[in-house]
């Protein structure tokens, strides 16, 4: 299919798909009505299925990146564009519970809320999307926060992607990649989740108190690291 | 609470500079202005850096006004970011050549060229997308930010001071939604007095409820159980309704349709 739009009314139907999904009898077929009865063309840009595997959020990130790249629309507050992709790629981004039931959780995360940047971010497209592009895919610097898989945020990306302020912050988000992603394995390291010392939500606690003295565009991602209490040593030392 | 600086931060005084925000007729889009004295910069190492930082609650942009020496206005000066100008304040840092914030003042409100139109009161209001809640209470973690009452973008948020069907369903839940905070979840950031009410709303709350006749000292509320504090919540916004006499308005209304 091509890139396109949902209309109001199609948005209004993607909400109540959300809402009932457990109990649509073909959910798939459902989808594609949605698609097909309410999508406008956009850009006749191919929208082809996203192949990476397990649907990693920094390949499809990517993907995504790219795509929008080549269109002509201003993706950054469109509502409707961004409420189509994660229709059409609903099979990439949703994940079923243990129960094999869907839980796709609040409205949000599927269409994006732009009047308020706390919710904005929890997008399971866009959220990623904005990062992506904000430091134009440096790996260095995004590694951290797009780590994972598409359909579960995880801990580093809740707690330090919801400030405007840290997610624009190229030093803090080069430090979260150097604490928490290990390079060998790709994947977050051991302990980054959770509550416990060192992990991401200690360092959004610190990284508040830190805010009254140091500037997190100004100051470098070294010297933050170093700034950090003990708990964090295990991290630092394996960077 | 009462807060201490002990960072040898200087302080950047509301005398030291001028700061503005200014609409666009016919769009929700501000811009600001900015001077500042050079008096207070020349105190500064040339090579520091001016930012100036527009922020409410997570959203956020900033704004380079470059080194101390030669100090250049942000070319882009629109707050795009932002759904409401009412609520924007700005942070203006001089920054080190390190990172350290050498001089800071937080919390600054722009003169407005709409200033007449903003609340001024204890309740800010905004319309927003509230995913098919019709309106919702925030808090926010700054402990001066007066809560944000939320209604839903199609219900026009200045209905509120008219209709009193949306009156009488909103404002004793969104009370008590407030007593509940107070009373509940203040911990440590209230002393269940109005002292602090230019720096923390739940004083200027407090006083509100004075004015009111319904005033509760630290001790009262610290002898308090949770059925206590929830019976005199009760009781204090069933005083408001009827101070504000929602009952008879809203039947009055009724009868009229």
């Amino acid at each position: 299919m091509k890139l396109s739009k949902l209309s109001k009314d199609g948005i209004n139907e993607f909400i109540d798909f959300i809402d009932n999904i457990n109990t649509i009898e073909d959910v798939e077929r459902r989808r594609q009505q949605i698609l097909n009865d309410h999508s406008s063309l956009v850009d006749d840009i191919e929208c082809k299925p996203i192949s990476s595997s397990p649907q990693s959020k920094l390949e499809v990130t990517k993907y995504l990146f790219n795509l929008l790249e080549q269109s002509s629309v201003s993706a950054e507050t469109d509502k409707e564009l961004w409420s189509w992709l994660s229709l059409y790629y609903f099979d990439t981004i949703h994940k079923k519970n243990k129960n094999n039931e869907y839980t796709l959780g609040e409205i949000n995360k599927w269409i994006p809320n732009f009047e308020d940047y706390r919710k904005y971010y929890r997008h399971l497209l866009l959220g990623p999307w904005n990062i992506y592009k904000q430091h134009k895919g440096d790996i260095d610097t995004i590694s951290g926060i797009l780590c994972g898989e598409i359909h579960t945020p995880g801990d580093v990306y809740e707690q330090l992607a919801s400030r405007q302020e840290w997610i624009t912050s190229s030093q803090i988000q080069k430090a979260v990649t150097k604490l928490y992603y290990d390079h060998n394995n790709m994947s977050l390291k051991k302990g980054s989740g959770g509550k416990g010392g060192g992990s991401a939500r200690r360092l959004s606690d610190v990284l508040k108190q830190f805010n009254m003295n140091y500037d997190f565009y100004a100051i470098k991602s070294d010297d933050l690291i170093n700034l950090l209490p003990k708990e964090f040593d295990r991290f630092k030392s394996a960077y | 609470m009462r807060k201490y600086n002990y960072t040898g931060r200087k302080k950047i005084n509301k005398e030291d500079f001028v700061l503005s925000m200014h609409s666009i007729s016919e769009s929700n889009n501000s811009y600001f202005e900015f001077e500042i004295e050079e008096s207070i910069t020349s105190l500064f190492n040339p090579a520091s850096n001016l930012v100036l930082e527009a922020y409410h609650r997570a959203t956020f942009m900033r704004f380079d006004w470059g080194k101390i020496n030669n100090l250049k206005p942000a070319k882009d000066r629109y707050l795009t970011a932002f759904t409401d100008p009412e609520f924007i304040q700005f942070r203006i840092k001089i920054i080190s050549e390190l990172g350290m914030i050498e001089a800071l003042a937080d919390q600054v409100k722009p003169e407005s060229d709409r200033e007449k139109s903003y609340s001024q009161g204890i309740l800010a209001v905004q319309n927003t997308d509230l995913e098919g809640s019709i309106w919702e209470i925030e808090f926010d973690e700054d402990d001066n930010v007066n809560p944000l009452l939320k209604i839903d973008t199609e219900i026009d948020k200045n209905r509120l001071n008219h209709n009193i069907q949306l009156k009488a369903s909103i404002l004793p839940r969104a009370f008590h939604a407030i007593l509940t905070e107070i009373l509940f979840f203040s911990g440590e950031a209230f002393d269940f007095t109005t002292e602090e009410k230019d720096t923390n709303w739940r004083s200027r709350w407090w006083l509100f409820c004075e004015k009111l006749d319904r005033k509760l000292s630290f001790d009262e509320v610290s002898g308090m159980t949770e059925e206590d504090k929830k019976a005199w919540i009760d009781a204090t916004v069933a005083f408001f309704s009827r101070k504000m006499n929602f009952k008879n308005d809203l039947l009055d209304s009724l009868l009229d349709t």
